[in-house]
């Protein structure tokens, strides 16, 4: 994928003894390139404990969620069996509702992220291969606009006029997100768009649906994989900041920023502060993990 | 011990070796190099991309970056080590005693800074002078590299000049503390031919007044020839022959250096007499070198147990004249000459283009224009373009760029469509169907090679699926195995193993990604291909295995080719015709022999005096052109060569469109001098008396 | 350039007319509800009713549209200021003037008494916390992306990810349990009561450290980025063989072109620590605008929700404006002349 121009002569060779891999084998080679890169491989541990977690909250929990134990209320971590991450002031288990939260989290991020793509990439790419009014007026317009607006105001409004759920998460940050992406798969159309193997494929006839999605789409993944993982950890924060509002998930369920703004009056309380320290430590450590993912992934693919 | 040596030798670089150190470990770019620069001498270093030649540059400047260094030998300019220098000494030097220009002017200018202020600083730098009198020498360097208008070029940022004048900044920096040595490297590869002259008659002239050392490093033979007194030619990282121009270029010896030769083509040969000579194989990377002689693996004079055994010295042949080759006493060169019959010529035209014009039109918003009433604009990118191609031939069409030759590929491809005019292919006229309005039939027909070997293929798809999918597309053949049959035979044409079909773009060399380009071209059997400057990006002994194999694939399908290129060599090798391009308007057109001859274009006759010619015995008359190619937005209404030509001759050209003068055999001038007074001209070309 | 700007101009006003109808649609699409919006969950059927016909609800939505507009730019009066409606409404400008907001249903104020002195305290915060993040960033930016890979640029690279990782109601939490509750140093809410300037600014203190963390990491990123992108460049090298100073390299050549980048960057912090305040303020309960905002949305007070956002949108794309037009003076590649 990078440019090759000066030392071409030089450089082949080795790249010609390099065993061909497709698919799923290229997907573990890169995984194994990620072991360079030391913070990188904290980042996917991170992810990949919360995933973990999210996957069999179930099973690794003792209390449900919004079980209350009215025998042990506002216990500290690692006091009483059972509840080993302590628990609130209702008694509800908070290792519960972080496992339970993770999985919140962890379903609702990734949905919107594939969201916002879908509309992105659609965006982007007709707004780059096309040009002219689609772009100016339709599309980098319309992105203009919604940009300028500020986001938490416009996650204010969506939620407040529609309700929160879910679902209206998912919507909101779509019509966030799906703007800054169009623009990035806008920019990396508009780089490869005038590569001869696109005119090649338009001499011989291709249509544009084809050269979108065989030519160009392939070519801009890798750049698009980074900022996924970028924006997964934004949409992870967003998701904690509506929670913490009272925008979240609508209650009892559990949420981290949700956990967070219930407790946080007790952050200066002595003995109660690990209420509000615990879901903000697990917010935080499952953000940096894709931050760090996604700047490994990063430093690969401008390496090789 | 003082050298005795170091009055007379600016630099002195002696068995040095520089090596990077990567993820991969050491890699020795240049294992062992030697080389002494007489004071005031021109010394031309050249070879092919990859071969060391930057990087011995670099290491002279002492600057190779965090992970490179000189792992032994030694360095002295002027007689000091330029490795024991502290950091305040190499500043002293670098840029007073010893400058560079470099191969991208655009690129080495910082473009947030006024030319002025970038010139100034040499000699705030360097002399602590003030301001004002800097600003005066710097004017005063800038019209000694003849840049028109100094002091307001002053105030430019580099953008804003042609990249001609940014070369002469570069160049004026660098001559302003009259540094003792000049290092080039490929100060005019970025250029366009005819102002690439002007910028080397600038060096041999700033040469001669400053008494400066230079070290000119190319990959171009002929530019060497003009610049230089003495060569070396370097090869994967080693010297492998050196000595005067005259000495390598006529007496040579080793086995690459006519290797090289011989895939050059040369003004005077065409296709049917004589064929290039590919050297076989690529230069072998720098952890890999074989054992022995580096070219060995190359060499078709390679001996098992000679050259492949222990160190090859470098031998001396004659006063000044070292070849490294263990076998200099068996081998004698003797170029191959064939041939061949010319065929083609009476078939019937596939393409027959008739006053074909394409303009863009420009809505400019700028207030001038709006106060003007005049807010439409035309880029007139080609027009009044007429020609006819036969099947079987091949046509060229050659220009600078900016000329129009890319546009009116767009036109015939059908990815954009022409404003006027008929473009009749196959008997049809196609100028104004767009590409998505063709059939099938029509698309097949015509297909194209393009410049960039990195851009040419998806680097998302393998070479199989490449090929295959034009079959597929053009319905050749239509089951998988067919199409995978289909894929291999087209391999074999392009002479590439059918393994490489599962390989994908980034594990192929440039040459082979270009086989592939034309592999793909072919794969539908077109009537007509066009190759867009398929081998301007390839280093020399590649370009002529691609030229070699364009050459066969269109005589094997008998197609058509209209052959894009700026290079006149390349141009008069392949060519049966050729078409000269100005501004978007065809200046002349003829058959290869006579577009070499007079009568001229005046344009012609510029351009081949600006040809680089990698032979000492040929003069060219020296032609060269003032100015720069005027804008195709709203270009000159006559003559669109008027502004710049040579034998102008009043208003006449700047008023009127001349008329087409049919010079005989269907040559055809577009000028208002006529015929005679064109014919009148000595040829470009003399054989020089080479008695001594 | 002029034509730049006027071009500039218009798309602003297009922007700000776009967002007018979609905030107006969204909130007051169901005209009932707006009736008892603006009268409170404690009016009573008949005053409903007197509303309903007074401000005539039972036009299109275009109709209210552009009468909300009317009122807004001074044309009309409020109908809620009518003394027939014994509201009890009153503002002190009158009834009708040029950016007429309406009334606050939460604070029981006119709009324009209420958002301003809100806008004030945010601006503060922000402008405290700009102060500190620009050259903060810069410094750092340029230090790190001088030397790609160098410990001091592996370091505030690990760091930047970090802090811009931890949302700000997670490091809020973290810096309370260390300042408030273990060293006692800070006061734990800053509502901004006490005017008395030492306790103003130990009030002060946690909110800017919350924005600044958040922030600085990544605008120093940005600027890392593009000043290593820039060392890389040809005319750099073409700068050091000349002989310049290391430093004269750097603050000349290098700094000039590795600022073209993140100029845009940095002006947008602007709007986003104005509007994107709303976590801190409400963490530490701060009188400012994002959490005006954020009660105001909860409780359902329309006539604040649409001043608060058109004046956010307006602060951002006078904002997007002057970077633009800053863009073009500081790159001469696209000045125009």
């Amino acid at each position: 994928m990078t440019d090759t121009t000066s030392d071409s002569a030089q450089a082949m060779p080795t790249n010609a003894e390099q065993p061909d891999r497709t698919g799923w084998a290229r997907f573990f080679y890169s995984i194994g390139l990620l072991r360079e890169s030391p913070a990188a491989m904290i980042g996917l541990s991170l992810v990949m404990l919360w995933v973990f977690i999210a996957v069999f909250a179930d099973v690794i929990t003792v209390w449900g969620p919004n079980e209350y134990d009215y025998s042990a209320i506002s216990v500290p971590p690692l006091t009483v069996d059972g509840h080993w991450l302590g628990t609130d002031i209702s008694g509800r288990d908070i290792w519960s509702r972080l496992a339970y939260g993770a999985r919140a989290t962890l379903t609702v991020a990734p949905a919107a992220i594939l969201v916002c793509y879908f509309v992105g990439i659609t965006m982007g790419m007709l707004a780059g291969y096309y040009g002219g009014w689609i772009d100016s007026i339709l599309i980098s317009r319309i992105s203009d606009i919604i940009l300028s607006f500020p986001l938490i105001i416009l996650f204010i409004i969506i939620i407040t006029v529609f309700g929160a759920s879910a679902l209206n998460i998912i919507v909101a940050v779509t019509l966030a997100s799906s703007p800054g992406i169009g623009r990035i798969v806008r920019g990396l159309t508009l780089d490869l768009r005038n590569l001869e193997y696109v005119s090649a494929a338009q001499i011989r006839g291709e249509r544009s649906l084809y050269i979108m999605a065989v030519e160009l789409l392939p070519n801009a993944r890798g750049p698009l994989i980074v900022d996924a993982c970028l924006r997964m950890g934004y949409t992870v924060i967003t998701i904690g900041i509506l929670g913490f509002l009272g925008l979240g998930l609508p209650p009892p369920d559990p949420d981290w920023g949700g956990m967070v703004s219930e407790s946080r009056t007790m952050a200066t309380v002595p003995g109660m502060a690990y209420m509000p320290i615990i879901p903000s430590i697990a917010v935080s450590s499952l953000v940096i993990g894709f931050n760090l993912l996604a700047d490994g992934l990063r430093e690969i693919s401008t390496r090789d | 011990m003082a050298h005795a040596s170091s009055d007379d030798y600016v630099l002195e670089i002696e068995n040095v070796g520089i090596s990077y150190f990567t993820r991969l470990g050491e890699i020795p770019a240049v294992p062992e190099f030697s080389l002494k620069l007489k004071r005031g001498e021109s010394y031309g270093l050249v070879g092919e991309s990859g071969c060391g030649k930057t990087t011995v540059a670099m290491a002279i400047m002492n600057y190779l970056g965090l992970n490179g260094g000189i792992v032994k030998g030694r360095i002295r300019f002027e007689g000091r080590d330029m490795a024991t220098m502290s950091d305040e000494e190499l500043r002293a030097v670098r840029g007073s005693r010893i400058s560079m220009v470099y191969q991208e002017p655009m690129s080495a200018l910082n473009p947030s800074l006024t030319i002025g202020s970038q010139i100034k600083e040499v000699l705030a730098v360097h002399e602590g002078v003030s301001d004002a009198e800097a600003a005066e020498r710097s004017i005063e360097m800038l019209s000694d590299v003849n840049m028109p208008d100094p002091e307001r070029v002053m105030t430019r940022y580099p953008h804003q000049i042609s990249g001609g004048q940014q070369q002469r900044v570069v160049i004026a920096m660098a001559m302003l503390s009259n540094p003792s040595l000049l290092l080039l490297d490929e100060p005019t590869t970025a250029l366009d031919v005819t102002v690439e002259a002007t910028v080397i008659d600038l060096i041999v002239q700033l040469r001669e007044k400053f008494n400066t050392t230079l070290l000119y490093i190319s990959h171009n033979l002929g530019l060497i020839v003009k610049v230089c007194d003495r060569v070396g030619v370097m090869y994967s990282g080693s010297m492998v022959e050196e000595g005067t121009i005259r000495q390598v270029f006529k007496e040579t010896r080793h086995p690459y250096t006519f290797g090289l030769f011989d895939c050059i083509p040369t003004l005077g040969a065409d296709k049917h007499s004589r064929t290039l000579q590919p050297i076989p194989g690529q230069v072998s990377l720098p952890h890999e070198r074989p054992s022995g002689c580096s070219f060995g693996p190359r060499c078709s004079y390679f001996s098992q147990g000679v050259c492949d055994v222990g160190e090859t010295p470098l031998e001396t042949v004659s006063d000044g004249h070292h070849v490294r080759c263990r076998r200099i006493d068996e081998i004698r060169h003797d170029p191959s000459t064939v041939e061949s019959e010319v065929v083609g010529g009476h078939g019937d035209a596939v393409l027959d283009v008739v006053n074909m014009s394409k303009f863009y039109e420009i809505n400019d918003v700028s207030l001038a224009s709006l106060f003007k009433g005049q807010s439409r604009h035309y880029v007139k990118a080609n027009e009044r373009i007429s020609f006819r191609a036969q099947r079987g031939r091949t046509i060229a069409i050659v220009g600078e760029s900016g000329c129009g030759k890319s546009t009116f590929a767009k036109v015939l491809t059908g990815l954009e469509t022409a404003t006027d005019g008929e473009i009749m292919f196959e008997n049809r006229n196609i100028a104004a169907i767009p590409v998505h309005k063709r059939n099938q039939d029509l698309i097949r027909a015509m297909q194209m090679v393009f410049q960039n070997p990195d851009g040419t293929l998806n680097p998302s798809h393998s070479v199989g699926h490449c090929i295959g999918r034009v079959i597929k597309k053009f319905g050749i053949r239509t089951d998988s195995k067919g199409i995978r049959e289909h894929v291999g035979e087209m391999l074999d044409v392009v002479r590439l193993p059918k393994a490489f079909s599962t390989r994908k773009p980034r594990q192929l060399s440039g040459g082979q990604k270009q086989r592939i380009a034309v592999a793909r071209a072919f794969a539908g059997n077109p009537s007509m291909v066009i190759a867009d400057e398929p081998v301007s990006a390839l280093d020399v002994s590649v370009q002529a295995a691609v030229i070699n194999l364009l050459n066969d694939v269109q005589k094997r399908y008998n197609t058509t080719l209209l052959f894009i290129s700026h290079d006149l060599s390349v141009v008069r090798f392949l060519s049966d015709e050729i078409v000269v391009m100005y501004l978007g308007e065809i200046m002349e057109a003829g058959s290869s022999e006579r577009i070499f001859m007079p009568p001229y274009h005046p344009y012609t006759e510029a351009l081949l005096s600006a040809v680089p010619i990698p032979d000492p015995d040929i003069i060219q008359k020296r032609i060269r052109l003032e100015g720069e190619m005027p804008s195709a937005l709203d270009p000159p209404g006559g003559c669109r060569f008027a502004s710049r030509c040579p034998r102008y001759i009043g208003r006449i050209c700047n008023d009127e469109v001349p008329p087409d003068r049919d010079a005989g055999g269907g040559h055809t001038i577009k000028c208002h001098l006529p015929l005679d007074e064109l014919s009148a001209v000595e040829p470009i070309f003399n054989t020089r008396d080479s008695a001594g | 350039m002029a034509l730049f700007i006027g071009k500039r101009l218009l798309m602003m006003l297009v922007t700000m007319f776009v967002t007018t109808v979609i905030v107006f649609s969204l909130l007051e699409f169901t005209p009932g509800n707006v009736a008892s919006k603006t009268l409170g969950p404690y009016a009573t059927q008949a005053q409903k009713e007197i509303l309903y016909n007074k401000l005539n609800l039972d036009d299109s939505l275009v109709v209210r549209y552009v009468r909300w507009i009317s009122v807004l730019s001074g044309i009309i009066k409020d109908p809620v200021y009518d003394p027939d409606l014994k509201l009890g409404y009153k503002d002190s400008r009158g009834d009708q003037y040029f950016g007429n907001f309406g009334w606050s249903l939460k604070y029981r104020l006119p709009v324009n008494d209420i958002m301003w002195r809100r806008l004030g305290n945010t601006m503060i915060l922000a402008g405290i916390a700009f102060a500190i993040i620009v050259p903060l960033s810069l410094v750092f930016g340029v230090l790190s992306g001088m030397r790609e890979g160098s410990a001091l640029d592996r370091s505030l690279s690990y760091t930047g990810i970090t802090l811009t990782s931890i949302p700000e109601f997670a490091s809020a939490t973290f810096l309370l349990v260390i300042f408030v509750l273990m060293l006692g140093w800070l006061p734990g809410t800053s509502n901004m009561q006490n005017f008395e300037p030492w306790s103003w600014a130990s009030q002060m203190v946690l909110p800017v450290i919350v924005l600044v963390l958040y922030d600085f990491g990544y605008v120093a990123r940005m600027v890392r980025g593009s000043m290593v992108e820039v060392m890389t460049r040809p005319y750099i090298r073409t700068a050091i063989l000349k002989g310049l100073p290391y430093r004269q390299v750097i603050l000349k050549h290098a700094l000039r072109n590795a600022l073209i980048a993140p100029f845009t960057v940095i002006l947008l912090q602007i709007p986003f620590l104005i509007t994107g305040v709303v976590v801190t303020e409400t963490v530490f309960s701060y009188p400012g605008f994002g959490k005006m905002l954020l009660e105001a949305a909860l409780f359902g007070d329309t006539a604040l929700i649409e001043a608060a956002t058109l004046i956010a949108v307006f602060i951002a794309v006078t904002t997007q404006l002057v970077g633009d037009v800053g863009y073009m003076y500081i790159n001469p590649r696209i000045r125009f002349i």
